[in-house]
């Protein structure tokens, strides 16, 4: 191994502790499922590793490995059997929803439920902007997509999660809000 | 006002748990995976196109029965080979991959398998066929689909059905193309059942417009409908989602103990006024808890697995969130970057120490680290780390080098 490699091997070791966790965090808002998020980091790093060399020292390799895990993320929804499990039913690793839930939880089971109905792009956007408080020009560069487009997913999206919201007691609200 | 979408998605977050992720393994993975593309690529080239394209054109629909007296242990394994096997005849001539895509969005020319409720396997290229790249991925699994599942209208334009046929060994094949609007990408896909149950999903993908044919014809894309049989009984391999074996620590309450140690130097170390945060903005685990596992550790997927013990702990003072990652473990799982100068320094123990501090503009984010190599050989890492929110270390070198001598693995 040159210099070199060592070199970058010990820079995406340092990446890697350094990232996992908001990485996790992203894909979890982007799939919802514990087992995927952590399936589409791992694969996302797997990727990343391969580019490292042109990456680590040309830009925000953190920026970058987001980019790459959107991109697994939104082609892991094409693969059939991602759609089988969540057309089938299959048990989620959260809890369903209690009838007499309040507050925090309440919202978050309404979110979750808001979330998984946004379309892919609709919901990366989102996330994105909202969550990660990426701009709309950087959002439209980890989409690769116009920042039109961006502006209007995400604004379709926010709509739909406001709707949502719309719907909740006045406590959960006071709860989110504080 | 967006405020509360902020807060309730960041509450959201906060149900991740952080995956466990072997850098060392991401590595080793990354590496097979190109040297098995470039051996794929070097058997597909290497071949005499004319001939292997007679071979498979006087008996197309056998292809994968040959393989049936090769005994395959894997599913992936399987699914490779057959891939390798057919790959000659399954890219047009011409066509010339496109290396190190990992941003695109199919992996390399390998089945990755996921071991999951419902198994399945995919690979994929982006392969240049001098008009423009085009994107080839491939789905097995036994899942029976249809194109409203892939062609949702409220984002897709559903295109030509080309074909819906049974071929002579009972196959059926479906064809369209459409049209997907978000991303601007056209789709040529075949979707297939075999007469075994087995369900295979090929897909070419291209920019919107940038052609006004597909890549691929129907001919050639139905080339693919007779090369994979999915075999139940075979274990998938090795998922990227789960360890191949299970390891077994010689030390079972080695994470307790060192636990105790970290305790123990914490309270040495952190200055009075902090206070533990177990619940920050990034939780990682238990707070304040070593948890041990091994993990491959080297180049090569034979590379030995050591056990190494990882924990990270937060603390709170007038300035916000201060972040520790620790490592104890018998070889040296994380380094030091010590491009802009360490400070050295060896212990009366013999301890043998490295301090480095940076300002990691990428992530606004200070790092003061410690790597330690105790006479036992016992290697500690800990890194603090903080946002922009105080201009110094909160701990000097001195402090810091506490926990050079606290642990033994």
């Amino acid at each position: 191994m040159s210099s070199r490699e060592r070199s970058d091997d010990e820079s995406f070791h340092t990446f890697v502790a350094r990232s996992t966790e908001p990485l996790t965090r992203l894909a979890y808002l982007l799939c919802g499922d514990q087992h995927f998020a952590h399936d589409l980091v791992q694969t996302g790093l797997v990727r990343l590793y391969q580019a490292w060399p042109k990456v680590r020292d040309k830009d925000a390799p953190d920026a970058y490995a987001r980019k790459v895990l959107l991109r697994c993320w939104l082609n892991e929804r094409r693969r059939p059997w991602r759609r089988a499990e969540s057309h089938s039913g299959e048990v989620p690793d959260h809890p369903a929803p209690a009838t007499d839930l309040t507050g925090a939880a309440h919202l978050k089971e309404v979110l979750r439920a808001a979330l998984t109905k946004l379309p892919p792009r609709q919901r990366a956007a989102v996330v994105l902007r909202y969550w990660s408080q990426h701009s709309v020009t950087e959002t439209a560069a980890i989409l690769r997509c116009s920042e039109g487009n961006v502006k209007s997913q995400s604004a379709r999206g926010l709509a739909s999660l406001r709707a949502a919201l719309d719907g909740m007691g006045a406590e959960a609200l006071e709860e989110l809000t504080s | 006002m967006t405020d509360d979408i902020t807060r309730g998605l960041g509450l959201l977050a906060d149900e991740a748990e952080p995956a466990t992720i072997d850098a060392q393994h991401v590595i080793t993975r990354a590496r097979v995976r190109t040297r098995n593309r470039r051996a794929t690529l070097a058997t597909a080239f290497a071949t005499v196109a004319m001939v292997g394209a007679l071979v498979v054109a006087m008996n197309p629909l056998t292809q994968s029965d040959q393989g049936a007296t090769i005994t395959d242990t894997t599913l992936e394994g399987r699914l490779n080979r057959l891939l390798t096997e057919a790959l000659p005849d399954l890219i047009p001539a011409g066509w010339s991959l496109v290396p190190d895509r990992p941003a695109g969005p199919m992996p390399d020319l390998e089945f990755v398998c996921v071991d999951s409720n419902v198994n399945g396997c995919s690979t994929g290229a982006t392969y240049n066929d001098g008009v423009g790249d085009v994107d080839i991925s491939i789905s097995v699994n036994r899942i029976p689909r249809n194109f409203t599942e892939f062609c949702d209208p409220q984002f897709c334009d559903p295109g030509d059905l080309f074909v819906q046929d049974n071929l002579p060994d009972g196959t059926r094949t479906q064809v369209r193309t459409y049209s997907e609007k978000p991303t601007s990408r056209d789709f040529l896909q075949l979707l297939v059942t075999r007469p075994d149950g087995t369900q295979v999903d090929v897909v070419a993908i291209w920019p919107h417009d940038t052609r006004s044919e597909p890549p691929l014809s129907t001919d050639e894309i139905l080339k693919f409908a007779t090369v994979f049989s999915y075999d139940s009984t075979l274990p998938v391999g090795a998922p990227l989602n789960k360890p191949t074996e299970e390891f077994v620590s010689d030390d079972p309450k080695r994470g307790a103990r060192v636990t105790q140690e970290l305790t123990d130097v914490l309270d040495e170390v952190i200055p009075a006024g902090w206070t533990k945060a177990p619940d920050t903005e990034q939780p990682v685990q238990p707070a304040f808890t070593f948890e041990c596992s091994g993990s491959m550790v080297g180049p090569g997927t034979d590379a030995p697995t050591v056990e190494s013990c990882w924990a990270a702990v937060y603390y709170q003072d007038a300035t916000g969130v201060i972040a520790f990652k620790l490592s104890v473990s018998p070889v040296e799982v994380f380094e030091i970057n010590c491009d802009a100068g360490c400070a050295e320094k060896t212990l009366s123990d013999g301890t043998e120490t490295r301090v480095s501090q940076e300002f990691v503009e990428q992530i606004a984010e200070y790092e003061h680290t410690l790597a330690a190599t105790r006479p036992d050989g016992t290697h500690i890492w800990v890194q603090v780390y903080w946002k922009e929110q105080r201009p110094k270390t909160p701990l000097t070198d001195d402090e810091l080098l506490k926990f050079a001598t606290a642990f033994t693995f």
